[in-house]
């Protein structure tokens, strides 16, 4: 690294790229099961994001600290041995603390484990010994904080197009919703809601992002 | 062979750090965690009958053979946990479990209905926890009946969430089967409990103690044979006066036949 304005930039840029140049669910097409199958409410989405979030950033700060010291035969077994651990940790965590979220997302909590993102960053960036911890950290959080706004935007979506209503927050008996349209004035389409409604939203999705990246390079 | 021991040392390394870091986990949550569990089944139980102080927890078990846990109130109102799992025919859900708290008056009518949890398709069968939906099923009870789903029984008295019929149709009967579980094996516990609380302040009118079972327990061994024995000979004695009563019944009716013939025949 040279300058320090130089090397803010960098750490800046490590930030950034996963919101949109190297979005997780976007342009690497990772983590599809969660992608999927939670995104059936923005919350639902966001939750889940925020799980895939607070691992990642476990996971990138100890491998990027332990990748050293693995001989490189048994990276693959010590990795998932960290991010299993992680994920229990926050499914326990999950559990102890926020029971409506983890009732809604129990299922795919111990799927994080199985989650490309995670193995894929690990492999990819945290472990390579051109890049900090600090670096790791920074990757960590924006690949996860773009994965989580792009299943929040995804659940939003569909719940309001399935729906009709956006939910932004829901603990216990607190549930922040807000109503889009009445369900007796238009008729939803369930179709978002249900399976076939998740690729369809995330193929238009897709779509819309290769078309501004197209816009943006002309 | 130094590359090798290396690896295995390493993964060791690794692996007895994380089991250390789960353990510490699970030390912290574990309570906390049981603590969630209880704490939204009694919130259930409040948004049922919300004059409800400090219910008493029993443990019941299933015909599915599983615990269960019942809230017993004053009043003879009590609020018990059933799920799909309970019972054997009980039709399923969409997706997952589904359980419920169903609270019952004295009288064994339903007053109230909330879902502990659940893993319904969000945006359809997820609604059944709306009020709308639950509410249907106040007032009900098997002398009323009706706890069915309109589409399946002409007689039933329950609208079906738009797009989920097969989620209600399994609230539905969930709601059923525990009724019938609370007439088989509740009510009794009721009855006990409400007993033990009078007995606290009033130990009952003397022929309410003589009515109780003898607690065999508490007689000693010979009395409890000597008892025995006159039980034995009393029930002995009843079934000889009871057949000798039916011979001579039978022999009066084969006396006369016609009268039994048109009774039996009608018209």
């Amino acid at each position: 690294m040279g300058s320090s304005k130089e090397s803010s930039a960098n750490y800046f840029r490590t930030f950034t790229k996963g919101f949109w140049s190297q979005n997780a669910a976007l342009v690497l097409l990772l983590g599809m099961c969660p992608t999927l199958a939670v995104t059936t409410s923005a919350f639902n989405g966001m939750g889940m994001g925020m799980a895939t979030t607070a691992v990642l950033l476990g996971s990138n700060i100890i491998i990027s600290l332990i990748a050293g010291l693995i001989p490189k035969k048994v990276r693959i077994p010590a990795y998932i041995v960290v991010i299993a651990t992680l994920v229990t940790l926050v499914d326990m965590f999950m559990a102890a603390y926020s029971p409506e979220l983890h009732s809604e997302l129990g299922l795919f909590i111990p799927l994080i484990v199985v989650n490309c993102i995670i193995l894929g960053r690990a492999e990819a960036f945290a472990s390579k010994s051109e890049n900090n911890v600090l670096q790791s950290l920074l990757d960590g959080l924006g690949m996860g904080l773009g994965f989580a706004l792009t299943l929040f935007i995804l659940g939003a979506i569909r719940e309001i197009l399935g729906n009709g209503t956006i939910t932004v927050f829901k603990y216990t008996t607190t549930i922040i919703k807000f109503t889009v349209y009445h369900k007796e004035i238009i008729n939803p389409i369930l179709v978002f809601i249900l399976a076939p409604g998740a690729f369809i939203t995330l193929g238009f999705l897709l779509g819309l992002k290769n078309y501004i990246d197209n816009l943006l390079e002309n | 062979m130094n590359n090798t021991l290396k690896m295995v040392i390493s993964l060791t390394i690794i692996t007895a750090v994380a089991a250390a870091a789960l353990a510490f986990g699970n030390f912290v949550t574990r309570d906390k965690i049981k603590a969630q569990a209880k704490a939204k089944a009694a919130r259930a139980v409040k948004k049922i009958f919300p004059s409800c102080q400090n219910p008493v927890e029993k443990k019941v078990i299933t015909p599915k053979g599983k615990k269960t846990a019942v809230f017993l109130c004053k009043g003879g109102k009590k609020a018990f946990v059933f799920s799909s799992k309970s019972a054997p025919d009980i039709s399923s859900p969409y997706g997952g479990t589904i359980k419920l708290m169903i609270g019952l008056d004295n009288k064994d009518v339903i007053k109230g209905v909330q879902v502990v949890k659940q893993s319904e398709t969000p945006g359809l069968g997820a609604n059944l926890t709306e009020k709308d939906f639950l509410d249907q099923f106040k007032n009900l009870s098997l002398k009323t009946g009706g706890i069915a789903v309109k589409k399946d029984d002409p007689a039933g008295k329950i609208d079906a969430i738009s797009g989920a019929t097969i989620t209600s149709r399994s609230v539905a009967s969930i709601v059923r089967s525990a009724l019938l579980f609370n007439n088989k094996k509740l009510k009794k516990l009721t009855r006990n409990a409400n007993k033990r609380t009078r007995k606290g302040k009033k130990s009952g009118s003397r022929s309410k103690r003589r009515n109780q079972p003898i607690d065999p327990s508490k007689l000693k061994y010979k009395k409890n044979i000597q008892n025995y024995k006159i039980i034995r000979k009393q029930i002995r004695k009843k079934i000889y006066n009871a057949k000798e009563r039916m011979h001579k019944n039978k022999a009066e009716k084969d006396g006369k036949p016609a009268d039994v013939r048109k009774r039996k025949g009608g018209r």
